[in-house]
């Protein structure tokens, strides 16, 4: 019978291959054994605190062996995981911890929040492994997963077990890689995609090798000559800095990879064709997604190497439809939004229902995204109905940035939009046009030292031209568009 | 220029914070894979230099920029 969930087939996969490595991290080797006894500790730990069906595990997600732990530890109790960026500015975390009021957050260390915490190193490692395991069922809620919203406000994407169950599978079927494969995982783990890839490999039962992000190629080069790595995910901004740090020598060592998984953010043709080149045996794949409906269309280069401006075809077991406003079908070659039905698909976010109801157009999950289909059936993206930004794959919405911006004392308004020409390594980057306030001088330089520590790095304008006013509609709406 | 101030510089790092030969990206924020390659672009451009594939891999700290730049003879203020 299949598994209902992620961590059903983690344990089954543990069972048949107890002795294999699960995870590679730094210089540990970790057997599935191991990394089901420490998942069973883990809960015990975690139900020892009273952690129970339906809670919130908040943790902050560090880069390591104990996310998969506490992760999978949280499902097998039946509880609801809930991964925190390590570099969420604190009143961020304090707005996702008061949305989802969990009963316990794990810390790397101990810090002052309201909550009910625990560090990592108390003992999470040293109780005895949870004996009763009874797995969660498919409807179970298995995550909540923080993004932006439109308004600047965070919002959580529930996810259930199908759905992540689903993600694992489709994305499987697609790039064909199996229980014998190693992939290396150099994105973080809290976000969507980083997330998806530990889980898939880890119902298969296959081994990952965990990496800090792409500042050490010779980090993957070492995995793929030692650990025989047959996979990689990233994101084009990784690749190209990849490409930047090594520049070709990273085509015989990725040569042997029998698949790399990209996705999050556009790339760019001349490296499509490059890799395409260069890697003739390789699956490279491409997935279009977002955390709501994960990788819900791929591409492979070799084989739509005519298409390569495409974001490809509906992924295994994914309905895709491009629709006018009223929910009907648009014709061939004709624009519309991109909508999205399938197993993937989420239940919507976490007590926000009014949101939750505008995300859906009869059963369908609307992107925001615009886009056509062609008459072979791939589909092609257009544009974005709303003015967000994709900064290597992660996207900024406008507000957020100008809603900070506004309270530094010289600023009376801005707007913020994306500079279409963007930046080599991250595709678009960010412009902010400031409106002073008056009598007020103020440098760029002050203005990016006062977004840190209240807004993640990579929300951070590059730009900045000062202005003296915002266009507006007659309602009073940014025009942003109007300034790019 | 030093690589103390071109470091602070491409990072936008506030002045009041000190660099040391010890410092790396485990200690300041901005020094994540893409100041990383900023970093590198930035030490390229400034001293009129390629630094290979080989060399880039030896840099996890400030104090392995300087070693790398005193093997190219080039000579900090």
């Amino acid at each position: 019978m299949q598994p209902e969930s992620i961590v059903e087939g983690f344990f089954r996969s543990s069972e048949s291959y107890p002795e294999k490595t699960a995870i590679i991290w730094k210089d540990e080797v970790i057997s599935y054994a191991k990394v089901s006894e420490n998942v069973r500790r883990v809960a015990f730990f975690l139900e020892n605190h009273g952690i129970t069906e339906g809670d919130r595990v908040a943790f902050y997600a560090e880069k390591s062996p104990l996310f998969a732990y506490v992760y999978l530890a949280a499902h097998l109790l039946k509880a609801v995981a809930v991964p925190l960026d390590v570099k969420l500015p604190e009143d961020r975390i304090q707005e996702v911890l008061h949305q989802t009021n969990p009963g316990i957050l794990l810390h790397p260390t101990e810090a002052n929040h309201s909550f009910r915490q625990v560090s990592f190193d108390t003992g999470l490692l040293k109780t005895s492994p949870l004996n009763d395991i009874n797995f969660p069922n498919k409807d179970d809620l298995a995550d909540i997963l923080f993004t932006t919203g439109t308004t600047g406000n965070s919002k959580g994407v529930q996810l259930t077990h199908q759905n992540i169950l689903a993600g694992a599978v489709n994305s499987n079927e697609f790039i064909g890689n199996d229980a014998s494969d190693t992939e290396i995982i150099p994105l973080p783990l809290h976000h969507a995609f980083g997330l998806r890839r530990l889980r898939t490999n880890m119902f298969l039962g296959a081994t990952v090798i965990l990496v800090d992000g792409f500042m050490f190629p010779k980090l993957f080069f070492d995995a793929i000559e030692q650990h025989n790595a047959s996979g990689i995910c990233m994101v084009p901004s990784g690749f190209a800095i990849v490409k930047k740090l090594m520049k070709d020598r990273y085509i015989p060592y990725f040569k042997k990879l029998k698949y790399i998984e990209f996705g999050s953010a556009p790339m760019d043709m001349d490296e499509k064709r490059e890799l395409i080149e260069h890697l003739p045996n390789t699956r490279i794949c491409m997935h279009f997604g977002l955390t709501e409906v994960a990788a819900n269309i791929f591409i492979e280069f070799h084989e739509a190497a005519g298409k390569l401006h495409a974001l490809g075809k509906p992924s295994p077991n994914v309905s895709i439809g491009i629709f006018d406003e009223n929910g009907k079908e648009k014709p061939i070659r004709e624009t519309g939004e991109i909508v999205v039905r399938g197993d993937i698909q989420t239940l919507g976010y976490w007590n926000k229902p009014e949101l939750t109801q505008q995300s859906f157009i009869n059963s369908w999950f609307k992107t925001g995204d615009l886009g056509f289909r062609d008459e072979e059936g791939y589909i092609f993206l257009s544009g974005r109905k709303d003015d967000v930004i994709n900064i290597g794959g992660k996207k900024v919405f406008p507000a957020e940035i100008e809603d900070i911006l506004n309270q530094h004392p010289a600023v009376k308004d801005s707007a913020c939009t994306s500079v279409s020409e963007g930046d080599k390594f991250t595709g678009e980057s960010i412009k902010a046009f400031v409106v002073l306030a008056r009598n007020r001088k103020v440098e760029p330089k002050e203005l990016i030292h006062f977004l840190r520590g209240r807004l993640e790095l990579y929300k951070i304008p590059q730009e900045f031209q000062f202005i003296g006013k915002i266009p507006t509609t007659a309602s009073g709406k940014k025009q942003r568009d109007k300034l790019k | 220029m030093t690589i103390e101030e071109l470091i602070k510089e491409v990072l936008l790092i506030e002045e009041g914070i000190k660099l040391t030969d010890e410092t790396g990206p485990d200690d300041i924020d901005a020094w994540d894979s893409l100041g990383h390659v900023n970093i590198i672009t930035g030490i390229e451009d400034e001293f009129d230099i390629e630094i290979s594939p080989e060399e880039i891999g030896e840099i996890g700290t400030i104090g392995d920029i300087k070693k790398m730049l005193a093997k190219k003879d080039i000579t900090l203020e």
